[in-house]
């Protein structure tokens, strides 16, 4: 007999999912905060994703993408919800994105301008930068998500989002560039005293 | 203008997605410009502003909740 037996509990298969799966908790919440917009629903919304998950472990293998996993349940079980609660079809229309964007995959407006935008940007509160994340479709705001504060790669977001590497990263470029543009106009209009809700039309 | 192509570019370098020789260009790249230099410096700050702000802890009663179903199901 082999002496070194592991403690009881560490090591095996089922110990080894749950200790992997669950150190994306908070990560999980903190998106589940971006598409819910509420603490209540995001919460109920992680616990069903463990929930799945725990259910499905049998199709999970052991050291691939737990995250990618995990993140694409909650998202999936997200879109599922929500389509079952209102039928509305889920089409983006990206005219307006287009236009937002100015010139597809330019990552900021104009480089000549020197600095405008930093002290402003470190000035930007969470609520702005929330409502701003807000007019995004749900698309681009989950790549912007996963990306800038889940600091995922393309190829993970790709698999979580169920879209091709390239269309992530486009995703990316331009939500970047339409959140930067909105909170600079917001800024601008709040400037000239217009009160800020200039483009609430959308 | 030649910088204009460099955003999509810097667009990546910030997010970590350019391989060795590209990341090596860019640097470059933007150790002589500075209007690309000042582009992905914001960028980046505005990338680390985004992570700061948002990065949450889940509430423990979100754990306990995950606790108990892992601890009971699985097997149901
Ligand atoms: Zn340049």
């Amino acid at each position: 007999m082999t002496t070194a037996v592991p403690p009881a509990g560490k090591g095996t298969p089922a110990d080894r999912f749950e200790s992997e799966v669950l150190q994306y908790v908070d990560g999980l919440y903190g998106y589940a905060i971006h598409l819910t917009r509420n603490p209540d629903d995001a919460s109920d919304l992680v616990q069903e994703t463990y929930a799945r998950a725990f259910k499905a472990r049998s199709q999970y293998r052991l050291g691939t993408n737990a995250r990618a996993w995990l993140f694409a349940i909650l998202r999936n079980t997200f879109l599922n919800d929500r389509r079952a609660a209102c039928r509305s079809p889920r089409t983006v229309s990206c005219d307006w994105l287009d236009e937002l964007a100015g010139e597809d995959q330019d990552g900021f407006e104009s480089p000549r301008s020197p600095d405008p935008q930093k002290s402003f940007l470190a000035g930007l509160m969470r609520e702005d930068i929330e409502k701003a994340l807000n007019r995004l479709p749900e698309e681009f705001r989950s790549a912007v998500v996963l990306c800038d504060v889940e600091e995922m790669s393309y190829a993970e977001i790709s698999q979580i989002l169920s879209i091709p590497i390239g269309t992530v990263r486009s995703r990316i470029h331009r939500g970047r560039a339409i959140l930067r543009k909105l909170l600079v106009e917001w800024q601008s209009a709040m400037m000239e005293g217009s009160g800020g809700e200039v483009l609430a039309g959308g | 203008m030649r910088c204009s192509q460099e955003a999509s570019r810097i667009q990546d370098y910030i997010s970590g997605e350019l391989g060795r020789e590209d990341r090596m260009m860019l640097e470059s790249h933007l150790s002589g410009c500075e209007e690309c230099k000042t582009c992905a410096e914001t960028m980046l700050f505005f990338r680390s502003r985004l992570r700061d702000l948002f990065r949450v802890t889940a509430p423990v009663e979100l754990r306990n909740r995950i606790a108990t179903l892992s601890a009971g199901g699985g097997k149901s």
